[in-house]
């Protein structure tokens, strides 16, 4: 086997008291070991090319089945106002053509703004991996640059001071990253955590205002796009290509449940023979299924604006939102 | 859908809570490990960190001080009248005085109660209680006592067959040569007198005593209490010896041999069993310490001792089969630590083979331990580190060196102590000098009267144990 090197011991001249630990390396650690980075590892990301073939079509085909549902539960909306009164229909018709496109212009809006954050890069992933190995010696400089990102925020200082005081020479790099992530991110974390929770306490009450799916589901993507790009500015970074692919069809997924229920309010609504109660009912369930989608989505996009991933253990989950819901929601008279 | 089994663990989550809210907030701290392992050391670190918790950032991985919950701690009256008290403030001064020292070597379970309030993490436990308060009492007992275990479902001729048989291999055959010699004049089936036998029983502790010794350093050493015997000093119990096995007669009544075994059958009720049913049984959480490095210098023989003594041990952690000592064991311990103590002996990128090394050793007690429900955790950690780190060019290679005032010297030295391999090294490759660890003398800290003493991962070792007990 490998030659071990004989114990030895020497004076330990030229050493200085006060010698502090290596002082923190400049970003990319050491040259040579970038090219050693593949990311195999980042979960979903093969998932998410492999969605061709009879896969594509059927998600595409579906996806218009669901436009066209909407479309026509709207367009059946607005024709039974029309049979109550035709100037009904049309001020309706015109409402909800301004409506639409003013969420539309909203939405792209937001995603112009989101798009203007800067993107995540390789140090990311470089944690990502760190956090799961037992190296030592590499996180220090990758996370002292990560937090550089928040020299010009004065809430972090305290934060970011108190991450530096807890440093010490023994810690591996799956100890430094926790530690960034438990200490540092603190301040960061527990705003981005009110965003997501305000979010879901107004996305549970516009559920019950609106009568169109169409608009629901405009609303809800709008909204939660403008939650991202809240995080993703509170964190200085938007989602890397990975964390966008998942985001995104979490949001579909959302926007279709949500379209959904809408939809079936209706009709329960219907067979309930419109009773106060049933509307009452129906919405009250639609309104929670809102603010959970917008909850889980809000949380994801928090795992994945960091600058550094979470440890198992500390991913913030529902429990902790719904203490911010609480504290979001108006006041019981 | 994931969002319903959400809602419903967060529902499980509160039903968690309420049930631990009603229960009592006590928690029974079992620090053990042989002579020398560090428990004197790991426990008064311990305690003075949970007090000085709030004076600096000094355990950042213990979560109620990282969430900023924690709201003090003091030490209590002790609870047991009739245990002796763990004598923290003695140790620390000698720790931490102008002329820093270890604390002197104890031998006897002691104890001491710390009250740790903080604020609840929880929604429904806030309501309730704002403050909380979790008594915790630390037990530091001798592992010594532990490794009496398997004498147990042993009878005496059995134990005295395998005690012999130990002592046909070096450095035992030589050390055992007094004490054989004994064996070899006195007639077994004599009637029994105190005085041959008292003679026989101090011949067989001095054999103990010199396999115990620092430059032979073994382990597997029973019975435990014969090399530490505390309170049963002098009592007929801790005189006696194996024997070789009878030739014919067997033992006639009144003999020799039937005293030592009648002796050997006293031992295991009086002093085995009553720790177990006192003592052990009453603990929540276990820490095991382990001088894993010191072992290694001595060499292969004696690692291979305490990996032996090691698995006798842990007999008192692998419930989770039915066995002889069932009628003794109502545990109710439910995390083990498994702790490499004196982690500053190595440079701190070592740690993490060290920690290796750590796992294999105890791999098995661990598994069976964890499949009765016991969490397990393996470490490396230094209660209070003497050492630093350096890194040095050396004939070419970058090496990582610790630097500190070894025991006995008053200079400081650079070391390089060998590294840790990955595994734990066959014989043939295990060269006498192919690892030099050394003891440090305890440094002051520069600033000793403001900041708290640095330490290796203790901190992970507390949320291990208590994190959950402070939520
Ligand atoms: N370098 C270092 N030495 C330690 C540490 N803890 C204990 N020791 C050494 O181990 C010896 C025994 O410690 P002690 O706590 O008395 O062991 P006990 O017999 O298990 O109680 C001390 O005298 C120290 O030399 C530590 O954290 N670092
Ligand atoms: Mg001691």
């Amino acid at each position: 086997m490998s030659r071990w090197v004989p114990p030895l011991e020497l004076p330990p001249e030229g050493f200085s008291p006060e010698e502090k630990p290596a002082p923190p390396a400049q970003l990319p650690v050491a040259p040579g070991q970038e090219e050693e980075y593949v990311d195999d590892t980042h979960p979903g990301f093969d998932a998410d090319h492999k969605k061709t073939g009879p896969g594509r079509w059927i998600f595409l085909s579906f996806s218009l089945l669901f436009i066209g549902v909407l479309v026509e539960d709207a367009v059946v909306f607005l024709a039974a106002q029309y049979r109550l009164h035709p100037s009904l229909g049309i001020s309706f018709g015109l409402l909800l053509l301004v409506l639409t496109g003013a969420l539309l212009v909203a939405v792209a809006r937001e995603w112009r703004g989101l798009r203007s954050v800067r993107g995540q890069d390789d140090a990311r992933l470089r944690l990502e991996r760190l956090a799961r190995e037992d190296t030592f010696g590499q996180a220090r400089g990758v996370l002292e640059a990560a937090g550089e990102r928040y020299r010009e925020r004065p809430e972090m200082q305290p934060a970011l001071d108190a991450y530096r005081a807890a440093l010490r020479d023994h810690l591996g790099d799956r100890e430094l990253v926790t530690l960034f992530s438990d200490v540092a991110m603190r301040p960061l974390d527990q705003a981005a955590l009110r965003v997501v929770g305000r979010h879901a306490a107004s996305a549970a009450l516009s559920a019950v205002l609106s009568p169109v799916a169409m608009l629901d589901a405009l609303l809800f993507l709008w909204r939660n796009l403008r939650m991202i790009r809240e995080i993703a500015h509170l964190y200085g970074l938007r989602p890397g290509f990975a964390g966008s692919v998942l985001l995104a069809r979490q949001m579909a997924e959302g926007m279709l449940v949500v379209g959904a229920t809408e939809l079936v309010t209706h009709t329960a609504a219907d067979l309930l023979g419109d009773t106060l109660a049933g509307a009452a009912l129906a919405s009250a369930g639609q309104a929670a299924t809102n603010a959970l989608f917008t909850a889980r989505i809000g949380l994801r996009a928090i795992s994945q604006c960091r600058p550094v991933p979470f440890p198992p253990s500390r991913k913030p989950g529902l429990l902790e939102i719904r203490k911010e819901f609480k504290g979001a929601l108006p006041p019981h008279p | 859908m994931a969002t319903l089994d959400q809602l419903a663990r967060g529902a499980v989550g509160q039903l968690d809570e309420w049930m631990h809210l009603a229960m009592d907030r006590t928690v029974r701290l079992a620090v053990t490990g042989l002579n020398q392992s560090g428990k004197t050391v790991f426990t008064t670190a311990l305690v003075h960190h949970l007090l000085h918790a709030l004076d600096g950032v000094n355990l950042p991985f213990l979560q109620v001080v990282a969430e900023g919950r924690l709201q003090g701690t003091r030490i209590m009256l002790q609870p047991d009248m009739d245990v002796p008290a763990f004598r923290y403030d003695s140790y620390l001064r000698a720790l931490l005085g102008a002329k820093p020292a270890w604390p002197v070597p104890t031998d006897a379970l002691s104890e001491i109660r710390l009250a740790v309030r903080f604020r609840p993490s929880g929604m429904v436990s806030r309501r309730i209680t704002p403050n909380a308060t979790l008594y915790l009492d630390i037990i530091d007992y001798p592992g010594e006592w532990l490794l009496d275990l398997p004498m147990l479902h042993l009878s005496f001729a059995e134990w005295s067959a395998q005690t012999l048989q130990r002592c046909e291999e070096e450095p035992r055959r030589s050390l055992s040569e007094e004490w054989r010699a004994r064996l070899a004049e006195i007639d077994l089936a004599q009637p029994a007198r105190e005085e041959p036998i008292r003679i026989l029983g101090e011949s067989y502790t001095r054999f103990l005593m010199a396999c115990k010794e620092a430059k032979v350093g073994l382990s597997f050493l029973q019975p435990g209490r014969f090399t530490i015997p505390g309170d049963f000093r002098g009592a007929p119990l801790l005189m006696f010896s194996p024997v070789p096995p009878p030739d014919h007669q067997g033992n006639p009544p009144g003999s020799v041999r039937e005293e030592l075994e009648k002796r050997f059958e006293s031992y295991k009720k009086w002093v085995i069993d009553t720790f177990f049913s006192l003592h052990f049984n009453t603990f929540d959480r276990q820490v095991v310490l382990l001088d894993l490095l010191s072992a290694m210098n001595r060499g292969p023989g004696a690692f291979a001792d305490r990996q032996m003594a090691l698995e006798a041990i842990l007999q008192g952690f692998r419930y989770g089969q039915a066995n002889l000592f069932t009628r003794l064991f109502k545990p109710r311990i439910d995390k083990l630590l498994f702790a490499v103590t004196k982690a500053d002996f190595v440079a701190a990128n070592q740690h993490a083979n060290l920690e290796r090394l750590l796992r294999q050793m105890v791999a098995r007690p661990a598994n069976d331990a964890a499949f009765s429900g016991v969490e397990v955790k393996t470490q490396a950690l230094a209660s209070l580190r003497c050492t630093r780190t350096v890194v040095r060019e050396h004939d070419g290679r970058r090496l990582s060196f610790v630097q500190g005032i070894p025991k006995g010297r008053d200079k400081e030295t650079l070391l390089f102590p060998g590294e840790i391999p990955e595994t734990i090294p066959d014989p043939g490759e295990w060269d006498a000098n192919r690892f030099h660890f050394l003891d440090f003398e305890p440094r002051r800290p520069p600033d000793a009267e403001t900041a708290t003493p640095p330490h290796i991962r203790l901190d992970h070792a507390l949320e291990f144990l208590l994190g959950d007990k402070l939520k």
